[in-house]
């Protein structure tokens, strides 16, 4: 139970793949305008990085090694479109308002860097549970972008008028810029808070291999 | 040996494959249906959205599409208790972030009953306001984007920050939704065979700004103002009973980085009496339009300062563009009030 | 004609798919601590994006669509994707090996970019016929490559400049990328 404990906490905080191992970016920024759309994609993600994680970990003596990339493909692109055509049918409105955001779940880093990293090793109630530290992790993020984001930039909050009339509303958080703006900011903050808690506890996470080149800049096995 | 393996490795990824296809093959069937009804459902809104009286609809294909970028998904005639009441378009056409889906009805009297947006792929937060039920255009009536479009003649203009009011900060996305409106709208009227007269631009009325005024004449001397850079492209004297009570004039300025063109009107005495912003095409300066920033001038002396911050509010997103339109106003006001003074209007 | 120059700017630099879409981030950040780098990294992207989008148009249009297999877009894209990539590198390696050695080392990476598959999306959403899908697919990989470059050239001088400690590493490439953005913002008044 308290290694379960670790492996959630550590997707929430620890190596919180926003701020800190800084994958699955695109989509943070693109959907942040509003809280409704952020917690959507969170629990987008969540879903899809929890399904895919619970079948390659239970699949994983099945897979070969030599195609597993494949593989782990076929299936997070599976899962991503049963998440697409549900949100369709019963959330028509988030749907269409994150637009090619969803579709590219498919290729969020986090996906593919949670199943192959930890999923594909590690026993199935771990791989769930990562995917919902994971999952939780992103959303969380998101909120808090989006909160900045929607009520400088909107003056509301999931919709519902926050600052009185006579603000009137700072577009710029809405617009791109605005979105680099609070993210750096958000980023610079828990960087900070990190630093502080963990003085000099913990080496710095790994980059990912999914966006970065392996240290020796070699391909054969990224 | 190594051959046996490869056929293995691809016997294995076809297998992972087709159960993958397979399972995807059953959501599709389950939530298509639940797509195709919420679909079928959006639509019948829809339509009686823009023809709330309408009985029924019966689908027809005497409305063409003018151009191959915008794409007629369906149209339907909208039946009354007495006779057909207008048809109602749905179609598609390209817009900033995507396509844009709408419902535009059209009354047999060549009025747009309503629009109703669809679908809008724009930026989250700006252009997508234009399917956004709770963005007004105009907040005092709650008019929205599409709808303002209700209750325009087919023959108008839809010019965009002219006699039609934008999305603050989505200039194109405005510009593009508008200009679907106007085509699915004339093709609507054409099958209806009420295709209204030519476009008749609306001219700015210059009595709305000398409202004490009951005629409005050109002037027989035109003001000038001695501010560089502001051209004053008309003047206009306001008489009552004989007597002139004040004059308008149309002038034009660069402004943040594009023109500003205002309209004034100034009493005999040096009080603002009216203030029209006509056009700003700065980036971002649309919402200038606003009657709300023009009013501020109203009762204004003409000679005192006017400036942004201390006794003209700016509109927030366009800090510069109100600037420049307010110096603008204040330079024609000046120009007209020594125009009045120096007789011989 | 004017529709294509339209599709080239607006994708370019209007819709710019990494300052203004937010897309393909992660080698955004991670690719552009060197000038060389960024460029490699961009001018395979260009490389796989323009192949990736001739070949999904047809597949969707002759093959999924009269089908009616619609549902397998993101499945079947994805796969073509990285058969493409790997087909490309076997290639490369064989028969360019120059070129293999100044891209092929990107190529790994580029299977899960976000931008080649919004590419090949973006060209259905928005019914773009096969000559507008090889154009816009262009414009938005020339996009992404000036993007990479411009981020590239500031990372450069900011090695070397005083940065608060708070903002160190990652947040100060944000911002630097934020202001960056405000001055693409400019180029929406290109097309009316």
């Amino acid at each position: 139970m308290k290694r379960l404990f670790g492996v959630f906490v550590n997707g929430l905080i620890i190596e919180n793949p926003l701020f800190i191992i800084m994958i699955g970016l695109c989509s943070s920024m693109a959907v942040t305008t509003t809280v409704a759309n952020g917690i959507g994609m969170g629990v987008a993600l969540t879903f899809v990085l929890v399904m895919s994680e619970l079948i390659i970990s239970l699949f994983r003596n099945l897979i070969p090694e030599s195609i597993r990339m494949p593989i782990f493909l076929i299936v997070i692109a599976a899962f991503t479109t049963i998440m697409d055509l549900e949100m369709q049918a019963y959330f028509p409105v988030l749907s269409k308002s994150m637009g090619v955001f969803i579709p590219l779940v498919v290729v969020n880093c986090i996906v593919m860097g949670r199943v192959e990293a930890f999923s594909s090793k590690q026993p199935v109630a771990d791989s769930v549970v990562d995917g919902l530290g994971m999952g939780i992790g992103y959303t969380w993020v998101l909120i808090a972008l989006a909160v900045v984001r929607e009520l400088l930039g909107n003056g509301t909050l999931l919709g519902f008028q926050i600052m009185p009339a006579s603000f009137s509303p700072m577009i710029f958080f809405i617009l791109p810029p605005g979105g680099f703006l609070v993210f750096s900011l958000w980023m610079a903050a828990s960087n900070n808070l990190r630093r502080k808690l963990l003085a000099g506890k913990k080496p710095e996470p790994t980059q990912d291999s999914c966006c970065t080149l392996p240290e020796n800049g070699s391909a054969e096995k990224a | 040996m190594k051959r046996w393996q490869m056929i293995k490795l691809g016997l294995i990824l076809a297998v992972y494959t087709i159960v993958g296809c397979v399972g995807l093959a059953f959501v599709y069937n389950s939530t298509s249906k639940t797509i195709a009804q919420r679909q079928e459902a959006d639509l019948q809104a829809g339509l009686h959205e823009v023809f709330p009286t309408a009985t029924g609809f019966t689908p027809t294909d005497k409305v063409k599409s003018p151009n191959s970028t915008i794409v007629f998904d369906a149209a339907y005639t909208a039946d009354g208790p007495s006779g057909s009441l207008g048809i109602a378009v749905k179609a598609h056409g390209p817009s900033y972030g995507g396509p844009t889906t709408l419902i535009v009805g059209v009354s047999t009297d060549g009025t747009i009953t309503g629009v109703k947006v669809l679908e809008n792929k724009d930026t989250p937060g700006l252009g997508a306001n234009a399917a956004n039920p709770k963005y007004y255009v105009d907040k005092a009536t709650k008019t929205t984007f599409p709808g303002q479009f209700a209750g325009k003649k087919v023959s108008d203009a839809f010019i965009v920050k002219q006699d039609v009011t934008a999305i603050t900060s989505a200039t194109i996305t405005s510009r593009s939704i508008t200009n679907l409106v106007q085509a699915v709208a004339k093709a609507a009227s054409d099958a209806l065979g009420t295709a209204g007269s030519a476009p008749v631009p609306s001219s700015p009325s210059s009595s709305a700004v000398l409202p004490s005024a009951d005629t409005v004449r050109p002037s027989s001397r035109a003001a000038t103002s001695s501010v560089p850079g502001v051209s004053i492209l008309e003047t206009l004297v306001g008489t009552k009973a004989g007597t002139i009570v004040g004059a308008s004039g149309k002038a034009t300025a660069k402004s943040y980085d594009g023109d500003v063109t205002v309209l004034v009107g100034v009493s005999t005495d040096g009080t603002i009496t009216g203030v029209q912003i006509l056009e700003c095409t700065d980036s971002l300066g649309s919402p200038i339009l606003a009657p709300e920033f023009a009013q501020q001038f109203v009762g204004k002396k003409a000679g005192t300062p006017l400036e942004i911050g201390t006794n003209i509010d700016a509109v927030s997103g366009a800090t510069l563009s109100s600037r420049g339109a307010t110096a603008l106003v204040k330079a024609t006001a000046d120009a007209l009030v020594t125009a009045l003074a120096g007789g011989g209007l | 004609m004017t529709d294509l120059i339209k599709i080239f700017v607006a994708a370019f630099l209007i819709n710019n798919i990494i300052l203004m879409r937010f897309i393909a981030l992660c080698s955004y950040i991670g690719m552009t601590s060197d000038v060389g780098q960024s460029v490699g990294m961009g001018l395979a992207v260009t490389f796989v994006t323009v192949m990736a989008s001739a070949v999904t148009w047809p597949i969707y249009y002759w093959i999924l669509k009269p089908n009616g297999l619609e549902f397998l877009e993101i499945l079947v894209f994805i796969v073509v994707i990285a058969a493409l990539v790997q087909l490309v590198e076997f290639y490369l390696k064989k028969s360019v090996p120059t070129l293999y050695h100044a891209m092929g080392i990107y190529l790994p990476l580029i299977t899960t970019n976000c931008a080649i598959l919004a590419v090949t999306f973006d060209q259905i959403t928005f019914n773009y016929n096969f000559v507008q899908s090889i154009v816009f697919s262009i414009a938005v990989s020339l996009g992404y490559l000036l993007a990479m470059l411009l981020l590239a050239g500031v990372r450069q001088r900011l090695k070397n400049s005083p940065i608060p400690s708070f903002m160190m590493d990652t947040p100060i490439l944000f911002l630097t990328t934020s202001i960056i953005a405000v001055a693409f913002m400019g180029f929406a008044g290109l097309i009316k």
